[in-house]
């Protein structure tokens, strides 16, 4: 070997180890996560993204959201939903936008699948029990008035006469909807926040995003795989206690959603009023705690969520076993545990979890 | 000389591999370079090895306001959002949001404590959020 060689053959292994160690200093080849948030859908917001052109690709994914929202948000007078509420019952269809119509398709699909337990129509008895949409900050409206005691059934049957989702009529060609009945609303609540998420995960895939979490106050879709196939896990908040009931182990491409009698509610003589509503009887639904539902889009989990709670664990339970890519966590009123089939091998539940307390 | 003798020693191995002198000189610098260059980093990784420490953010979304607890110091603490002040409590290393200018108090849905958790009041938009290394339980997010 020659001199000249040797020498160049150590200025080229310690030049490797130099560049190496630089990478090491300055995070090249190193995976960014950048996150974006927002307030939308009167919640908090957060899209964390992995990858390359993380924080743009998150931002756009938020931008997405809050165009969604200001077409779904009742409060906000020029949006869709508003505009229709407000022509209900009036001749001459409502022109809206192709998100509205799919998600009009989607509360075709919730309701048909549940048998009514999910009615997108259920509006005007929410307000009644004083859990309709309020978001004073954004909207500049009052906030609804907290209630103390439930409304009197007077006033419970006259809310449960505008419910009915054979009183929706849409027309994709014309691209056109209406309310057929005076008086009657469509809530997108438990349903439009999923349908934002999804779409807000098709804006990062596009974008050739590989990893991210897109989390809707509590309210998740898990993109992609971890880092060495690991799984995502997923934390169920506790119905009673600070704390998880369990944690969930999950795959890539997987939304999460859970309802819950402790999200919005009010206590009177011992009992809990809450905001979900069994449209059939026009009372909040009793045979739940809350619903945590895995399913493979946003917006089937978020209104899954809302009809197994309504249908209760029997039924609920029964439904959920019959749809493919879905599996459920439900506490029953008595703070007893039910899980899907499905879930047994990837639901760990928290030592003394029950959801009892 | 220890030193002397060892470097005689290290010289004889080196020239027994067929380096000269020239090579051996080159080597060594080479060496120091690369031990200048991995210093920082080093350092990073021994200063920078401990876990993060838990802490309860507060934080207002709409005028970046915030706050840095310590969930070993309790107390109450406010911050003052588009409504008004919002008061986060700490105590026995939880926190909640005790007070907020909003219609429905059970919206913000308790005492949080591990890392991931959060509490919300979204007409006032204030973000109550636990910092920290994920520790045992390892959470990617919670459902609530």
């Amino acid at each position: 070997m020659t001199a000249r060689r040797k020498t160049l053959i150590l200025g080229a292994v310690t030049g490797l180890i130099v560049l190496a160690a630089l990478a090491l200093i300055t995070g090249v080849g190193r995976e960014v996560t950048a996150s974006s948030s927002e307030f939308i859908f009167g919640t908090y917001v957060k899209v964390t993204v992995t990858g390359r052109g993380a924080a743009a690709a998150a931002e756009r994914a938020i931008q997405r959201m809050k165009e969604i929202d200001r077409l779904f948000d009742p409060g906000e007078a020029g949006s869709d939903i508003a505009r229709l509420s407000a022509a209900a019952g009036l001749p001459g269809d409502v022109t809206v936008s192709s998100d509205t119509l799919a998600l009009l398709a989607k509360a075709n699909e919730a309701y048909r699948l549940s048998g009514g337990a999910f009615d997108p129509t259920v509006g005007p008895l929410v307000s009644l029990w004083g859990f309709g949409p309020q978001d004073p900050a954004v909207a500049g409206t009052p906030a609804d008035t907290q209630r103390t005691e439930p409304p009197d059934a007077a006033a419970i049957q006259a809310a449960r006469a505008l419910v009915g989702w054979s009183g929706v009529r849409w027309d994709d060609a014309r691209s056109t909807a209406a309310l057929l009945r005076p008086g009657m609303a469509l809530n997108s609540g438990g349903l439009g926040k999923g349908y934002a998420i999804d779409e807000a995960a098709a804006v990062l895939r596009g974008a050739g995003v590989k990893r991210a979490v897109i989390d809707a106050g509590g309210e998740l879709y898990l993109l992609g795989e971890k880092p060495g196939g690991q799984v995502w896990r997923i934390g169920v908040r506790h119905p009673r206690q600070n704390g998880h009931l369990g944690v969930l182990e999950l795959g890539p491409d997987v939304a999460v959603a859970t309802s819950g009698d402790y999200q919005r509610f009010f206590d009177y003589e011992g009992r809990r009023f809450h905001h979900l509503i069994d449209p059939a009887t026009g009372w909040p639904a009793t045979g739940c705690r809350s619903v945590t539902v895995v399913a493979r889009t946003s917006v089937e989990a978020d209104y899954l969520s809302t009809a197994l709670f309504v249908l209760g664990p029997e039924e609920g339970l029964r439904l959920a076993e019959t749809l493919p890519g879905v599996q459920a966590v439900f506490v029953n009123a008595q703070g007893g545990l039910v899980v899907t089939s499905g879930l047994k091998d990837i639901f760990v539940p928290t030592e003394g979890g029950e959801g009892g307390g | 000389m220890v030193e002397g003798r060892s470097r005689r020693k290290l010289t004889r191995v080196g020239l027994r591999l067929g380096l000269n002198r020239t090579d051996l000189r080159l080597a060594t610098i080479l060496l120091a370079a690369v031990l200048i260059a991995f210093a920082p980093w080093a350092w990073t990784r021994i200063a920078g090895g401990r876990t993060e420490a838990t802490a309860f953010v507060v934080k207002v979304h709409t005028t970046g306001q915030s706050l840095r607890l310590d969930p070993a110091v309790d107390g109450r603490f406010a911050v003052t959002g588009p409504l008004g002040p919002t008061v986060v409590e700490v105590a026995g290393g939880r926190a909640r949001i005790l007070e907020s200018p909003c219609a429905e108090p059970s919206w913000h849905g308790g005492w949080v404590s591990r890392p991931g958790q959060r509490s919300v009041c979204a007409p006032n938009r204030v973000v109550l959020e636990v910092v920290g290394e994920a520790g045992a339980e390892g959470l990617d997010a919670e459902t609530h």
